[in-house]
């Protein structure tokens, strides 16, 4: 399964983003809380005899709201979610941070997760 | 062929699996050390040009280790079962090495460490000792 299926699968709609849970981007602007998650990086175990299949991979789970409490709460939510040593590949937090996009009325706030992804491909 | 440059990727590391040669699977950067020559002093007084003489002795090869990305688990990889077996029986297993110049470098080793590297932000991989022992076949 890939890394997209994975964090789609295991969020599901089981956080007050509901189905609002978007890979990479997402053309119109959605109904708040929602989810963007982004893979950043990917690096292959290489082996000598075959192509590599083990990826250790960083994603950027990015969730927004209309307050900054909204958006870390719903980052718990996710990280509640996705983080554990799951028999397809280990998923943990690397790193927090947060924020708000600048030109955007009402503010838009945004926590974001950078968790890496153990996943065979 | 001409001579030619390569990278080594590629490279196998092979153990017997009932009685075959067989490429162990996920095996990372490795060295294979020959072994040095033990150095004899045949100097005499008639040796010229004022300088020692010598001639090579037996030559010790070292042992050499091998990281693999390790799967000893139910279905998991007959080799490194078979390396296991040869570790904790203290047997002798026959190995091969193939560089990327198409070489075979053949012999027996015993299996005298596995070290298991378990980081909390890494692959999980098995370092395995090697020590050839006796003769060399290189085809």
């Amino acid at each position: 399964m890939s890394v997209e299926s994975r964090i789609t699968s295991l969020i599901g709609t089981g956080t007050a983003a509901g189905q609002r849970v978007y890979d990479t981007f997402v053309n119109t602007t959605p109904n708040r809380p929602y989810i963007i998650f982004q893979e950043i990086a990917s690096t292959p175990f290489n082996t000598q005899e075959a192509p590599a299949t083990l990826y250790q991979t960083l994603v950027q789970i990015s969730c927004y709201g209309d307050t900054m409490t909204q958006a870390k709460a719903l980052r718990t939510e996710v990280i509640d979610l996705i983080e554990g040593n799951h028999v397809e590949g280990p998923i943990y937090v690397e790193s927090l941070r947060s924020g708000h996009e600048d030109a955007v009325t009402p503010k838009l706030y945004r926590a974001d997760a950078d968790m890496t992804v153990w996943n065979e491909d | 062929m001409a001579y030619t440059k390569r990278a080594s990727k590629g490279a196998l590391f092979k153990v017997t699996v009932s009685s075959t040669l067989t490429t162990v699977e996920g095996v990372q950067t490795f060295d294979y050390v020959r072994g040095s020559a033990d150095r004899i002093d045949v100097t005499s007084h008639d040796s010229p040009g004022n300088r020692k003489e010598y001639v090579s002795g037996l030559i010790d090869p070292p042992s050499f280790d091998v990281p693999i990305l390790w799967d000893n688990g139910s279905g998991g990889s007959t080799t490194h079962a078979a390396i296991e077996t040869a570790y904790k029986a203290g047997t002798s297993i026959n190995c091969s090495v193939t560089t990327i110049d198409a070489k075979v470098y053949a012999f027996a080793a015993l299996i005298t460490n596995i070290s298991f590297s378990n980081p909390t932000d890494g692959a999980f991989v098995a370092t395995v000792t090697v020590q050839p022992t006796g003769a060399e076949t290189v085809t």
